[in-house]
């Protein structure tokens, strides 16, 4: 099967046969504007945005994952289900937060609908279940309220809480 | 310096790719691993793959090369200095960096289009200054491209972080002056060693609100400059940092150089720091490096007049352990917060910092909104959603005491384009908010109102003749609605897919016929406990779509009518006959036979025996879920018998199916895994399992008394 190599900008080359890397759809529009399926199997794919640790994780989802259906577009009718990720992909995506940023980062430039997807339900799952004292320091965030200002939010925001 | 590209076309330009200008021929933007030294003599035949520009119009890089009095380079065929690869991939990196440049203009998104822009002209001022540092013409070139792909490095992470600030152009004139040397014209950086690259300096970025990334400048510095990535204008999610990277992850090829920082001082922009690395980068092998101090003053310089954007207060700092998640584009992070539910977002997310509050105010957190059971929903809160999002498509205020007609009147006055009502329960409301609902929703495609018992054919009148598109209506338990008001919707309605009513006595065979004879898009019918017998019934078989139908309890039923429908309607998926007790077995036989896609069919309360089970066993392929309870004189022999023959049974209903023993269900259970058999004891065998799987555990000491 003729591989694709994508220079990651780090300039480390992992291999992947084409079709794995024609889902990301950054490298399939790379792909195949410039006919690269057609060519032998020593061209690269620069892709100076992603390095080569993110690379290693991405390309081995992308094989996992190649025969799926595609995704399907966002329906507004369908509820939100966080509770659908594959269990290979909660393997995967068992990482620190800086990693799963940069899966998430390079998921958005490779445009791959999928991954995305699942790095963004995998955050929201640990957004989940939090105070919003704890969150500001599971994220490193600096809570920038003052004391009115939250008040007035939690005021504002009280019908959502009594049922 | 000068023009740095060849004046003489190369390859013949490709159809599909038309050269931006005659002065510009982009590098193929593959990467060839080298074969041999590219000794080529110049113009001749097009390599089968050369692509040319990717830009169809002017690109700006080529607008800035192109200054005038610029003599022109001895061009890239030379054998450069740098090994190939690192300056073919620098290369590529443009060339697929405009490719993607283009891609990411195309992108609608706020933090693309501009940043895009951005990216274009500082990679361009990169290239520029590049060029003005190099010391000779030919490779001039060389750091033209490699600056550029330095630049589209460092810059490319911020092509992700939202509103760019200002973008300045970087006119001509400055790029001739650049393109005439330097004022301080620093050393030209040694070559790089192909070594490993050394630690490179920390250069970090501390952006307003933001964490503090590290930015290390190498092969992919994350920030450019000290502005971390000067895409972040001013934008609260703009950072530019994104996560450090580990200072040995062997991408740095630069030259040895002392920790420098990007941005001496207020006065350095953040596009600036990003050249200023570009241009230090620009001779190394395809990365951003750190660079000379000098070259770092010079673009403080007043000559340098890159485009200033934010001011960035850089300080030196550490790096923080993790990255920020606010340094995410704001897309994907409202893409993370559309998993959360309204509580999360509204009582969790909204307190934890002011952009998070913000980002939960999105319009897209605001047009489905499931408000049910909340007391505190009054008029006026309803009032200030509406008004505040105005384009609310999905409202559920079920079971809401709290607020009244008013509420729902302003709601529907504001929202327009409501798509989907629906108000369970909520029987302090009256004809007058269905009517304003009607009047003022003419898009209206799904309205479930169930129980609410106020609702008179009035209502459903002005329904029937305001909102064409209705799909889906819920009427159960609206006692007062009869004939009069359904007839009106069935004629007006003529998409309807979905109706659903229950124990609506005012409502007869007249509905049902008329709904049978205008709506032929009707998939789910429901007229349980209406006042429905076989004569309106048999027009259902008019409805070729028909997939579920249930016709519990109604008033009269006979088995040759539903034998009938069955085989008629060949899309019947789900068929609920329960309390017809004169459903018989010969009826549930055809039914089995006819079924082509029954999936269920419930009995419930049927006069039918064991051989309606075995029946159903022999002849149906598809069926899967089976309800005979209360059927008396069902035993274990149709228990057992369609358990055993039934490939595609998976659930077996015999609540009070009293001669079937508790004993051989059990066994049946063990026998068959994939079928669950409901009865008494088997079903609170499931309640417990699942209490305890909860948590719960039986509190042994209290004592009953």
């Amino acid at each position: 099967m003729p591989s694709v190599k994508a220079q990651s900008s780090d300039g480390e080359i992992p291999e992947a046969d084409v079709e794995v890397a024609k889902q990301p759809v950054t490298i399939k529009t790379m792909v195949e504007d410039l006919r690269m399926d057609d060519a032998g199997g020593n061209d690269l794919v620069p892709l100076p945005n992603v390095n080569a640790a993110i690379l290693k994780q991405v390309i081995p989802r992308c094989t996992h994952h190649k025969d799926d259906p595609p995704p399907p577009e966002d329906d507004e009718n369908k509820e939100k289900r966080t509770d659908c990720v594959s269990v290979w992909d909660q393997e995967l995506l068992k990482v620190g937060q800086g990693t799963l940023f940069e899966l998430i980062l390079a998921a958005n430039y490779l445009d791959m609908k999928g991954l995305l997807d699942v790095t963004c339900k995998t955050v929201a799952n640990r957004i989940k279940g939090k105070t919003p004292e704890e969150l500001p320091k599971t994220f490193n965030i600096k809570n920038d309220f003052t004391e009115e200002e939250e008040a007035r939010v939690r005021k504002e925001n009280q019908w959502c809480g009594e049922k | 310096m000068g023009h740095l590209l060849s004046k003489e076309p190369r390859n013949r330009p490709s159809q599909k790719r038309p050269r931006c200008c005659s002065w510009c021929r982009r590098r193929r933007p593959l990467l060839r691993l080298p074969r041999r030294p590219p000794a080529k003599a110049p113009p001749q035949a097009a390599a089968p793959r050369s692509r040319d520009c990717f830009f169809r119009g002017p690109c700006m890089l080529c607008f800035i090369v192109h200054s005038p009095g610029a003599p022109a380079p001895a061009g890239p065929e030379e054998e450069p200095p740098l090994s190939p690869p690192p300056r073919d991939g620098a290369y590529a990196a443009t060339a697929s960096s405009q490719h993607l440049a283009q891609r990411y203009a195309a992108l609608a998104a706020e933090d693309c289009a501009a940043a895009a822009r951005h990216f274009l002209l500082s990679s361009a001022a990169a290239a520029a200054a590049a060029a003005a540092s190099a010391s000779s013409p030919a490779s001039c070139c060389k750091e033209l491209g490699l600056a550029a792909a330095a630049a589209w490095e460092q810059q490319g992470r911020s092509l992700f972080l939202a509103s760019v600030g200002p973008v300045r152009f970087l006119g001509p004139p400055v790029a001739v002056q650049l393109f005439r040397g330097p004022s301080p014209p620093p050393p030209p950086p040694p070559p790089p060693p192909p070594a490993e690259a050394p630690t490179p300096p920390e250069m970090v970025c501390k952006r307003k609100g933001a964490g503090v990334p590290a930015c290390t400048p190498c092969k992919q510095p994350r920030c450019g400059g000290g502005g971390c990535g000067g895409g972040g204008g001013g934008g609260p999610a703009g950072g530019g940092a994104s996560p450090p990277r580990p200072p040995d992850a062997g991408c740095c090829q630069g030259p040895e150089q002392p920790p420098q920082t990007l941005c001496p001082g207020p006065s350095s922009p953040t596009s600036e720091g990003v050249t200023t690395e570009a241009v230090g980068g620009a001779v190394r092998a395809g990365g951003g490096a750190p660079l000379p101090a000098q070259k770092q003053h010079e673009c403080g310089d007043a000559d340098c007049q890159e485009p200033r954007e934010v001011p960035c207060d850089c300080y030196k700092e550490p790096p923080p352990e993790t990255p920020d998640i606010n340094q995410l584009p704001p897309s994907i992070l409202l893409k993370i917060f559309s998993n959360l539910s309204l509580d999360e977002r509204c009582l969790s997310a909204s307190l934890v910092c002011k952009y998070w509050r913000d980002l939960c105010l999105d319009f897209q957190f605001w047009k489905q909104l499931d408000l049910s059971s909340r007391q505190q929903v009054t008029d006026e809160l309803l009032e200030k959603i509406a008004s505040r999002s105005q384009n609310i498509i999905e409202i559920n205020i079920s079971d809401c005491r709290s607020m009244s007609d008013t509420g729902v009147c302003v709601l529907a006055f504001k929202c327009p384009g409501l798509l989907r009502y629906t108000a369970y329960r909520c029987k302090q409301l009256s004809d007058t908010s269905i009517i304003a609902v009607a009047s003022h929703c003419p898009l209206l495609q799904k309205v479930h109102v169930g129980n609410q018992d106020k609702l008179t054919d009035e209502g459903l009148k002005q329904l029937g003749s305001k909102c064409r598109e209705l799909k889906d209506v819920h009427f159960g338990q609206c006692y007062k609605i009869s004939d009069e008001g359904m007839i009106v919707i069935a004629k007006g309605c003529l998409k309807l897919q979905r109706i659903y009513m229950q124990e609506n006595k005012l409502v007869t065979d007249q509905s049902v016929k008329a709904f049978a004879e205008h709506c032929p898009e009707l998939q789910y019918v429901g007229f349980m406990g209406c006042s429905v017998t076989s004569k309106g019934v048999i027009h259902l078989t008019k409805l070729r779509n028909l997939s579920s139908l249930d016709l519990r309890h109604i008033t009269e039923l006979d088995n040759e009518t539903v034998m009938e429908i069955v085989k008629r309607c060949k899309n019947l998926s789900s068929l609920n006959l329960c309390l017809n007790w004169i459903i018989n077995d010969r009826c549930v036989e055809v039914i089995a036979k006819e079924g082509q896609n029954l999936k269920e069919l419930y009995l419930v309360s049927c006069k039918i025996t064991d051989y309606a089970l075995i029946a159903i066993g022999r002849y149906s392929m598809t069926i899967e879920t089976v309800d005979v309870g209360w059927c008396k004189e069902i035993t274990d022999q149709g228990a057992t018998l369609i358990a055993q023959s039934s490939k595609s049974l998976r659930y077996l209903g015999l609540m009070r199916c009293d001669k079937v023993n508790e004993v051989t269900v059990e066994q049946l259970v063990q026998q068959y895994p994939h079928i669950t058999f409901s009865t008494v004891l088997q079903d609170c065998k499931r309640t417990l399992e699942r209490a305890y799987q909860m948590g719960w555990t039986p509190n042994m000491s209290a004592a009953s008394s």
